[in-house]
């Protein structure tokens, strides 16, 4: 083939351009580390890498909310456990009145005690986190959650509502637990008493457990009248009881003597009519409360204990301490859900991490450059090149007219 | 005889100094654009001996040479289209620019608003997240319409260019038609050497056909037949603008005083390059619109759902932008067509302009327009008479009528072309981000049971929901009830009992239980469940969330958009035919990229093609020094030949006057 004079020079500069351009080319992958620097040099490898961004973005940002979340948590814990020990402290104080050997002044002192136990509990069910929001507000971070009102009670002015956080694409975990599901609810203590009119009948509960499941089992909210029990004397020899529900079924019968106290579910019961008479009880609708208005009853009693007989305060005490154990048990659950949900977290937050990293893998086995790889071929390139300006520069010594003298 | 001699030197003398004229002229011209080899033939003398006549003629292999333009125009179609489709793509890619990156930080900032909802910095980060993402779409999409402003501009220049070698290739033609038959002056070689280098040019712009014409003229066609250059006369190429959309300038040709168009697509050459890649710019930016307004829309109708710092529904986040339609040039009519994008439809948005026709004065056809201003699919047709508005739910849009049109008038609507430009924020202070639920759902304390209550989901505030501004209306549920037989009663604000719904249902989903399903999603426009056990008597409260501003449950949802299918995906009717935000540009992205990687691979291979068509023809037209050199000692040694011979007759001359005296 007649090679032209021009073809020669364009072939080598042509080949010295392509040597170039693929040494910039592996120059610039070097720099940047990036295989490819736009879409059209890849656009799998880019569609994959701009997944993969997104994705590793995500974790990145769950990892902040989940670190967030954790020190919120940890703080909640605290502020639970700090309650909790007061509670099982107040509990060992209430636990002094039940001994008999407590003088009026004992009892004043105690009541004086349980006060500080009870402002201390106030303030904790009050606190703040680091933020300067109320706990156990709810949703009202910013209203203090537990108040007194006119008459001295305290009560409650936050929400139910509860705040929760993404910590994965489809993990949300709990970051607070309302004062109104902690506290509120807790249940006091179930009691049974004479209805309206009868007056020759005393109710104790001697058993709590026994009568607790009983109330639990028996308990009728949507008709008050099918809670009451009629106590029947009837005259014979000897003369004998029944107790019969609001419905007539004979519960429980036996031998009557006036004055006598007999257990029934847990309750006893002193009845003192003329044979032939008869009495009518209920069990005591349920009621929930805080426990910083059965702590301010049990106070009031202890600092006038004269006012009340030995059984009055007994019931007085009963009161608290089954308040305050319904109390402990949420109070526990809510310390246990808080574990729970940093047991959670952090088995997300690892999961997390290992998703990230493995995702940041695959951009970087997608998209990033292999550094050994790159160098050899910078190297390999320049090579290339001087060997192109090399033979550039020899084939072009090779004119005829350099011999023609 | 010897006379004869010296006549046959001189001619020799002369022939070969013509030789030599010729191997200088090759040497000379070695870098000359567009110059052919010439060969010079000598002719024995047909009378006498000797040199007779001599002959100068380029070598040149036709076939070599038009393959040669054939392949020029290709390689320039192709690296004009790569060139500006590779600059689109540089300009996706770059994450300082790419909208993708905005989407992701305003979602990291929504998260962090999350956790302390009731915080002024987290608020204020989403708002700066929300207008640098704005400004994001905006500045991608007004770098786009620079692009297709700068194709404009680079296509009057080539059409310029264009016009130029047209007029100088007749020129050269009709030189070289007077000058036929006027002598063998080396003149007509150089003419045609300039005019086919004016023609080279043209093939760059063009594709071009020639036709060589016995008179040393050419002839030059378009590849579909129209004349560029006719006999004694050039046509003209003119940059018209678009019908409707003045921007979408088109070419036309006029040769004696007769106009065509001319389609894009049969151009060829750069100035086809140009426009085949001014014309992907288009659907990019509808597509940049089209998740722009999704986005923007799906924020919207979330934001609505929520409750803000003020005690306040939410509103708007975004203020979504509308367009006008275009009217043909050909319409006779008033009427006029402006465009919304319909609130809480965004997914039903395409990337697709619309064509809409009126078949009579009340009658209407709507099209859809493929990439290439197709019609695509059977249209949406109706009858109304105007002023009127068409919600096209399917598609998103809400078409204002007025005006009064005409039959056969033709209006075309481009809603998503400008849609991520135009796009705004209407969230004026971060208080109004409605990051909480508005709605508060508390159990009793003193319930029995121990069943809570859940707010499953938000679906309306509007004024067709249970809510008004700052408030649950009082017809509007306002607590549930358990009957004696454990049936949820839902009492109204006044204590009237809107329904029951029975134990069975366990509590769950009790709006659909009572308003019916899907009707609940409308009024009272939000769903809860009762879960766990209850008791009769037990009570649970809803309520206007006033104050609950440490709630982030609207917020989280809101978050969880950038996990859910937003962006319609084509004009496909399967269930799943939506993506992501984040998937959604990523398509846009390498939707270019594929583009850009097949015009790599085109333009690689066309730039192998011309370089063997150039060798091709350089090894026959190009000049070889090597070769000049050669011939120029044969030319110089057959010189001194005959310059010998001419000695010798003197030297014979010479002898026999000698012999003589």
């Amino acid at each position: 083939m007649r090679i032209s004079t021009n073809m020669q020079f364009d072939r080598h500069l042509q080949s010295l351009m392509n040597t170039s351009g693929r040494l910039d080319k592996a120059n610039e992958r070097l720099l940047s580390g990036d295989k490819f620097a736009t879409a059209g040099e890849d656009p799998f490898g880019m569609s994959q890498k701009m997944g993969l961004t997104t994705n590793i973005e995500l974790y990145q940002q769950y990892t902040t909310n989940g670190n967030l979340l954790q020190s919120t948590l940890s703080h909640e814990e605290t502020v639970l456990s700090s309650i909790n020990d007061n509670l099982l402290s107040t509990t060992t104080l209430l636990q002094k009145i039940q001994n008999g050997a407590m003088s009026d002044g004992d009892l004043q002192d105690l009541g004086h005690e349980l006060e500080m136990r009870q402002a201390e509990l106030y303030d904790l069910m009050n606190s703040k986190d680091p933020q300067g929001e109320y706990l156990f507000s709810g949703n009202q971070t910013q209203t203090q959650p537990f108040a007194k009102d006119a008459n001295g009670r305290y009560v409650f002015q936050g929400d139910a509502g509860v705040r929760s956080v993404q910590v994965s694409p489809s993990v949300s975990i709990q970051a607070s637990d309302s004062g109104h599901t902690i506290f509120e609810t807790a249940a006091t203590r179930r009691t049974a008493s004479p209805l309206t009119g009868n007056n020759n009948i005393s109710i104790l509960v001697s058993d709590q457990g026994a009568y607790d499941t009983y109330y639990k089992n028996n308990y009728d909210t949507s008709s008050t009248a099918s809670n009451s029990f009629i106590f029947n004397t009837i005259a014979g020899t000897p003369d004998t009881y029944e107790i019969t529900d609001s419905g007539g079924t004979v519960l429980k019968s036996g031998e009557y003597v006036a004055g006598e106290a007999l257990d029934f579910n847990g309750l006893s019961i002193t009845v003192d009519v003329a044979t032939g008479g008869s009495q009518s009880f209920q069990m005591d609708s349920p009621t929930n409360d805080n426990i910083l208005n059965s702590l301010s009853d049990i106070i009031a009693v202890l600092k006038d204990p004269s006012s009340l007989s030995g059984d009055e305060l007994q019931q007085a005490v009963a009161d608290v301490q089954t308040h305050m154990s319904h109390t402990r048990d949420q109070v526990g659950t809510a310390l246990w859900q808080t574990g729970a949900r940093m047991n959670t977290l952090d088995s997300v937050l690892a999961s997390n991490g290992s998703l990230e990293e493995s995702n940041t893998e695959a951009r970087a086995a997608v998209s990033e450059i292999d550094m050994y790889q790159a160098i050899t071929d910078l190297y390999k390139e320049q090579n290339a090149l001087s060997v192109a300006q090399q033979t550039f520069g020899k084939l072009q010594q090779q004119s005829l007219f350099d011999y023609l003298r | 005889m010897s006379t004869d001699l010296l006549g046959i030197g001189t001619s020799g003398l002369l022939g070969q100094q013509r030789l030599l004229w010729t191997a200088g002229n090759n040497i000379s011209n070695l870098n000359t654009e567009g110059f052919t080899r010439q060969q010079t033939t000598l002719y024995t003398n047909a009378v006498n001996l000797g040199v007779g006549s001599s002959n100068t003629t380029r070598v040149l292999n036709q076939f070599a040479q038009g393959e040669l333009w054939r392949d020029t125009s290709t390689h320039a179609y192709n690296s004009s289209y790569y060139a500006d489709v590779a600059y689109t793509d540089k300009l996706l890619s770059d994450s300082a620019n790419s909208a993708g990156v905005g989407i992701d930080n305003f979602f990291k900032g929504l998260h962090s608003a999350n956790e302390t909802p009731n915080g002024q910095s987290g608020r204020e980060g989403v708002l700066s997240n929300i207008d640098s993402m704005l400004n994001r779409y905006s500045a991608l999409n007004s770098q786009l319409t620079q692009q297709y402003d700068t194709a404009n501009a680079k296509i009057g220049n080539a059409v310029n260019k264009i016009n130029t070698l047209l007029s100088n290739i007749n020129d050269l033609n009709t030189q070289l038609i007077k000058r036929q038959g006027s002598g063998d002056d080396g003149t007509s070689l150089h003419l045609m050497d300039q005019r086919d280098e004016q023609v080279r040019q043209l093939s760059e712009m063009l594709d071009i056909r020639t036709v060589p014409q016995d008179d040393g003229s050419l002839l030059v066609n378009m590849t579909t037949g129209q004349s560029l250059v006719a006999r004694g006369q050039a046509a003209s190429m003119l940059v018209v603008n678009g019908d409707p959309d003045s921007r979408e300038t088109g070419i036309q040709l006029s040769l004696n005083k007769a106009t065509t168009s001319l389609k894009q697509e049969v151009l060829g050459g750069s100035l086809g390059g140009m426009f085949a890649a001014r014309d992907e710019l288009a659907p990019t930016k509808r597509q940049l619109g089209q998740l722009a307004v999704a986005m923007a829309d799906a924020m919207n109708q979330q934001n609505r759902l929520g409750m803000t710092l003020n005690n306040q529904l939410g509103g708007d986040i975004f203020t979504l932008p509308s367009s006008e339609g275009l009217p043909y040039a050909g319409n006779a009519g008033t009427g006029a067509v402006s465009v919304d994008f319909m609130a809480g439809e965004g997914s039903n948005v395409t990337g697709m302009d619309y064509l809409v026709t009126f078949t009579t004065a009340n009658d209407y056809e709507i099209y859809r327009l493929d990439d290439d201003g197709k019609k695509t699919g059977s249209p949406i047709t109706g009858t109304t008479t105007f002023p009127a508005t068409i919600d096209l739910d399917a598609e998103g849009l809400s078409l204002n009528l007025s005006g009064a049109p005409a039959a056969g008038d033709k209006f075309l609507l481009q809603p998503t072309l400008n849609a991520a430009g135009g796009l705004s924020r209407e969230l004026r202070v971060a208080d109004d981000l409605a990051l909480a639920s508005p709605l508060k759902l508390t159990a009793d304390s003193n319930n029995y049971g121990t069943g809570s209550i859940k707010l499953d989901g938000v679906t309306n505030t509007d004024g067709s929901s249970g809510f008004s501004s700052g408030s649950l209306d009082s017809a509007a549920p306002h607590s549930v009830t358990i009957d004696d037989s454990g049936n949820y009663v839902v009492y109204d604000g006044t204590g009237g009992v809107i329904g029951t719904a029975a134990a069975s249902t366990g509590g769950k989903n009790l709006m659909a239980a009572i308003y019916g399903s899907p009707a609940a999603q409308t009024y009272p426009g939000f769903e809860f469940s009762i879960d766990g056990s209850v008791a009769p008597g037990d009570n649970f409260t809803l309520e206007f969330n006033t104050d609950g501003f440490s709630d982030n449950t609207n917020g989280l949802a809101m978050a969880n958009l950038q996990n859910k299918d937003l962006v319609r995906r084509a004009d496909s009717t399967s269930a799943d035919n939506t993506i992501t935000l984040n998937e959604s540009f990523t398509a846009l992205v390498t939707g270019v990229g594929s583009k850009v990687s097949q015009a790599k691979t085109e333009m690689t291979a066309s730039e192998a093609k011309l370089t063997q068509s150039q060798d091709w023809y350089n090894s026959v037209s190009g000049v070889n020094l090597d070769e000049e050199a050669s011939n120029l000692i044969k030319y110089q040694q057959a010189y001194s030949a005959a310059a010998q011979i001419v000695n010798v007759a003197k030297s014979t001359f010479d002898t026999l006057l000698n012999a003589v005296s």
